[in-house]
């Protein structure tokens, strides 16, 4: 893992570290902003972002890379989100529900982060101060982990109510009802079973696999 | 070089007359000029922001002038780049 990039800007050199945990966050926040700022069109707030992104990162002046060629700060910009980006793909974090969400009555600005330092506080015993320096797949892993244990024992204590086995008049038998998952808990496909088939009933000739599956058990896309 | 306020502008301005992809230089150019050609102000706003020369200054400038103006202008700010950092970005290509 690459822990940190030099960036040339106005002829300065910049060592920029990997992020933490909070600086992590409060970058991906800067990030939809700024994706939002595109979405709008807002050419001020992209550039404006862009530079916050870069100067947050790198603990610099903003003023640096406002006045600095697009050039340079384009590279520093793709150089530092390679930097930052997290290592594990989480279904936590990877999941997007098509669904809109709601906003609940008692959001406020921010509250992601706290949030995310309840959830490991409650679960660790930590600080604030330490959850904030814990590695970026640290944290993101440990938060899956915490949100997953919780489900389960939902699910847990869900099966041990009447709740969870509803009386059907038509069998009159209870029948399991589990507790439904969120979408990013769901179920992984498998993999189509293979099945064999007598050689003499394959077509005779050549055969040309179209179907970006192996053919007898082989990659082969071509048969002759 | 454009810093990167004045280089979003810019491709802003331009985006609908940049090309997808273009090996040869020349051919791009000459593709952008010509796309243009129909939309002066936007040439002319192109232009107040590549060189930072006055609109009122520009217009008494000769039209081979401008053209050099313009040209070297995509060059220095290399455009062809500019626009896939935009487009790596989320800005729509066109």
């Amino acid at each position: 893992m690459q822990s940190k990039v030099i960036i040339s800007v106005s002829g300065k050199s910049i060592e920029v570290e990997r992020a933490k945990l909070r600086l992590w966050f409060d970058l991906e926040d800067v990030r939809s902003k700024l994706k939002e700022a595109v979405e709008r069109g807002d050419t001020q707030a992209v550039s404006l972002t862009l530079c916050s992104y870069l100067s947050a990162a790198s603990h610099e002046d903003i003023e640096l890379f406002q006045d600095a060629n697009w050039e340079e700060v384009a590279i520093a910009f793709a150089e530092i989100t390679f930097l930052n980006a997290p290592l594990l793909h989480l279904p936590l974090f990877d999941y997007h529900d098509s669904k809109e969400v709601d906003t609940v009555s008692w959001e406020y600005e921010g509250r992601t982060w706290y949030l995310w330092v309840h959830t490991l506080a409650k679960a660790y015993g930590w600080t604030e101060e330490y959850i904030s320096n814990l590695e970026i797949e640290t944290g993101l892993a440990l938060i899956q982990e915490t949100v997953v244990d919780d489900q389960l024992m939902k699910e847990w204590e869900w099966s041990l109510t009447e709740l969870a086995y509803p009386y059907d008049k038509g069998s009159k038998t209870s029948r399991f009802n589990p507790l439904p998952r969120p979408g990013w808990m769901g179920r992984i496909a498998n993999a189509p079973k293979k099945t064999t088939l007598l050689k003499s009933m394959l077509p005779v000739g050549y055969i040309e696999n179209v179907s970006g599956m192996g053919l007898h058990g082989t990659d082969a896309d071509v048969v002759h | 070089m454009l810093s990167i306020d004045k280089a979003i502008t810019l491709y802003q301005l331009l985006k609908p007359h940049l090309p997808n992809e273009m090996d040869d230089g020349l051919d791009y150019v000459s593709h952008v000029v010509k796309s243009m050609e129909v939309n002066p102000a936007v040439y002319l706003g192109a232009l107040v922001l590549m060189t930072g020369i006055a609109r009122e200054e520009l217009i008494e400038k000769e039209i081979d002038e401008l053209l050099e103006l313009f040209v070297s202008g995509l060059g220095k700010n290399n455009v062809a780049a500019l626009r896939s950092f935009c487009v790596s970005l989320g800005f729509d290509n066109g």
